[in-house]
């Protein structure tokens, strides 16, 4: 009857953190702003992974890049070494492309370099069990010995695009900057994610592929990002956490300021939980993941492409003051829908007082409604005047915390209804200084995306269905309510 | 305070008994019905005057976990049946979990009020993890459950508690008894800091912990250690 279980079983090797503190900070701090990369494995033949690495890197990066290559004198036009032991500089980061086999040794050699951090980009290790699980040991206590930092292996390597920092397999690097920190521990999906999200005209500055964690864990990145003045969204794609208590704390400090957005995979892999009491029975496995991401304020999105359209939100707009929501709509239809979606995620759609419903009224065709949902009806001519005006009296009414515009069809079609939109939220939001944020429900054809990306320019986040937008405003409510609460 | 877990560690246990886990849990200012132990039904007799009536007789036993499933427990007794109750107990241990050693039948006033359930457990990655409930079908077949991370304040407590769909009940729905809510989240925060001060134990049952209008009383505990 006493089933002594699954708890000790599947516990992971949790290994011991012996690392002075200070010393740790400081790989980190390589690891994401450092002033030299060494490119061990660096090529100059198209194709080659240590090429597109070698392209990345020299395409923005502001410090110093150090080919490493012991079969050639220069790579793409810079002295390249045989080894960083060869550098006449200090390192302050070294990525390594090498095969598997030769890591340790690589490693090795940037320890002795006192070389602070190193990117493991090369696979076959703790993945593959055995002798992998054998080989990361390895090189992670010659790393730990010698107070340097390992990030990976098996991953696709970091970027700080405010220092044009490159140094992974991405096709490509943005022109510019960003406040949005994305720390993934799947490699591929978290890539397309960060393309996406590129895409979709997101600004990133930093990026992290955890890979393996053999040392370098979501935590250790959090510590950075929690007073990096650069960062103000964090997004985190993971598949587990390796140090949940310590998680929890952290994030419930760091919620206070920024918010976290957290994708959590492996939700439902259910580990045949045996319990001899009541509350272990009771529990599912993602109950303490849910439990500690409720009380920490973090954000927590099922998947990773709703991970984007949070952190959209988030970036763009600020934090509404209260649940209650505003929608402008040219379709009765959708406007329904929409309240009940809002209504379903902790929202309230409150009928607009009196006075203000009469403003609206003589701008209106009769059979029009100003109650709210604000319904213009098919007032084709009416769009470009509604689109300001509505919406500028939601950020002028007290009743209202949240603008949902629906734009919709001939809306979306109208070039001049969708400025004016945009003049409305530009006035009021971006110039006015009025806290409410927007979240525009867009339903049109692909034909006119050109329109929806006036507004996204300007920094108005659309949505291309109802469900979206009213998750993302309940997301931001409840975050919103955090954040007060803790300041108390 | 006094090593229970290493005590019962010592004796080759994996749990603390009914007993055990009330006096540990009154070490932090939770309040427990702890009752009297009796051996024999002579025992019975010399206290029977002293009782108030109806009474909850359960089994005592370190081998035994869960005592309803070897009918170990009994309720609304009235004073006339202590004696037959006590051997009925007796003969229904003897038979369903032959290998049990008995301590001896506990006798405890019933408690009126709101049935709630108070749990801890143990995760392996985010540590103890607290859970409040309303008894009976609200838990078993609804899970109506909520979940915080402890240590928690009483205040936090008190979100914790309202957060359950069944939470009207509490607050009297229906014509029900008003609960102290108070008290309740009194024995939540304090629960809270006991958890957090022993890494060894992985689950924990305060069930059920009774609510009235007056106060939050644990009527039953088990505590499970590694």
């Amino acid at each position: 009857m006493f089933l002594e279980i699954l708890i000790n079983g599947c516990f992971d090797s949790v290994s011991v953190r012996f690392m002075d503190g200070n010393v740790s900070a400081e790989g980190i701090k390589a690891i994401f702003d450092p002033k030299s990369v060494a490119l061990v494995g660096a090529s100059d033949e198209k194709g080659k992974v240590g090429y597109v690495f070698m392209k990345n890197l020299l395409e923005r990066y502001i410090g110093k890049i150090y080919p490493i290559n012991p079969r050639k004198s220069e790579i793409l036009g810079l002295k390249a070494y045989k080894s960083v032991a060869d550098v006449p500089d200090e390192i302050d980061l070294a990525v390594i492309l090498v095969p598997t086999k030769a890591v340790p040794g690589v490693v090795q050699e940037c320890a002795q370099k006192g070389i602070k951090a190193v990117v493991v980009i090369t696979a076959g290790f703790k993945e593959i069990g055995g002798e992998g699980a054998e080989l990361e040991n390895k090189i992670v206590e010659i790393a730990r010995n010698a107070g340097m930092r390992i990030v990976g292996p098996n991953c696709f390597g970091v970027m700080n695009l405010n220092i044009g920092l490159n140094a992974s397999m991405s096709l490509g690097t943005p022109e510019e900057g960003g406040d949005i920190a994305f720390v993934t521990q799947s490699g591929a999906y978290g890539m397309a994610l960060y393309s996406f999200a590129i895409d979709a005209g997101m600004k990133f500055g930093k990026m992290l592929s955890l890979g393996n964690k053999a040392d370098v864990d979501e935590v250790d990145a959090l510590e950075y990002l929690k007073d990096d003045p650069e960062t103000k969204v964090i997004l985190l794609f993971l598949e587990s956490v390796q140090r949940g208590r310590k998680f929890f704390e952290l994030t419930r400090e760091i919620s206070k300021k920024k918010p976290i957005i957290v994708t959590k995979s492996g939700r439902t892999a259910g580990s045949a939980r045996a319990a001899a009491s009541h509350t272990g029975a009771i529990v599912g496995d993602f109950t303490a993941y849910r439990t500690a991401f409720n009380q920490a304020g973090v954000i927590f999105s099922k998947t990773g492409l709703g991970m984007i359209d949070y952190a959209k939100a988030f970036d763009w707009q600020p934090l509404p003051g209260g649940n209650r929501v505003g929608i402008i709509t040219n379709s009765g239809g959708t406007g329904v829908e929409l309240v009940d979606l809002c209504y379903e995620n902790g929202l309230e759609v409150p009928e607009l007082p009196e006075e203000v419903q009469e403003r609206l009224k003589p701008q209106m065709v009769p059979f029009a409604s100003a109650r709210n949902p604000v319904d213009v009806t098919p007032d084709w001519k009416g769009f470009k005047t509604l689109y300001y005006s509505v919406p500028a009296e939601f950020f002028e009414c007290n009743e209202i915390d949240i603008l949902m515009p629906i734009v919709l069809g001939r809306v979306a079609m109208d070039v001049d209804a969708v400025k004016a939109l945009k003049r409305a939220v530009v006035e009021k939001q971006k110039e006015g200084g009025i806290k409410k944020p927007v979240l525009v429900c867009w339903i049109s054809l692909r034909e006119h995306e050109n329109n929806m990306k006036i507004l996204e320019e300007a920094g108005i986040p659309c949505y291309t269905s109802p469900e979206r937008v009213a998750e993302v405003a309940g997301a931001m409510v409840r975050y919103a309510r955090y954040v007060r609460g803790a300041g108390k | 305070m006094k090593d229970f877990i290493g005590k019962a560690r010592d004796e080759g246990r994996t749990f603390l008994n009914e007993l055990e886990s009330k006096e540990f849990l009154s070490e932090y200012g939770i309040q427990v019905e702890t009752g009297v132990l009796v051996k024999t039904p002579d025992d019975l007799e010399e206290i029977a005057d002293s009782l108030e009536y109806p009474v909850v007789m359960k089994v005592l036993s370190n081998q035994i976990l869960h005592k309803s499933d070897v009918g170990g427990v009994r309720v609304n007794i009235g004073r006339d049946e202590l004696k037959e109750v006590f051997m009925d107990i007796m003969n229904s241990v003897r038979q369903r979990a032959p290998e049990a050693e008995v301590e001896g039948i506990l006798v405890q006033k019933m408690h009126s009020g709101h049935e709630t359930i108070v749990g801890m457990y143990r995760d392996q990655q985010f540590g103890p993890v607290i859970m409040f409930g309303l008894g009976g079908i609200f838990v078993e077949i609804l899970k109506d459950v909520s979940f915080r991370l402890p240590p928690l304040s009483k205040d936090e407590a008190v979100d914790m508690i309202k957060e359950i769909r069944g939470y009207p009940v509490l607050e009297g729905a229906r014509g029900g008894e008003r609960a102290n809510l108070d008290s309740l989240a009194d024995l939540i925060s304090r629960f809270s800091e006991f958890v957090m001060d022993f890494e060894s134990i992985r689950e924990v049952d305060l069930n059920p912990v009774m609510v009235n209008r007056d106060t939050a009383v644990v009527i039953d505990a088990r505590i499970i250690f590694e």
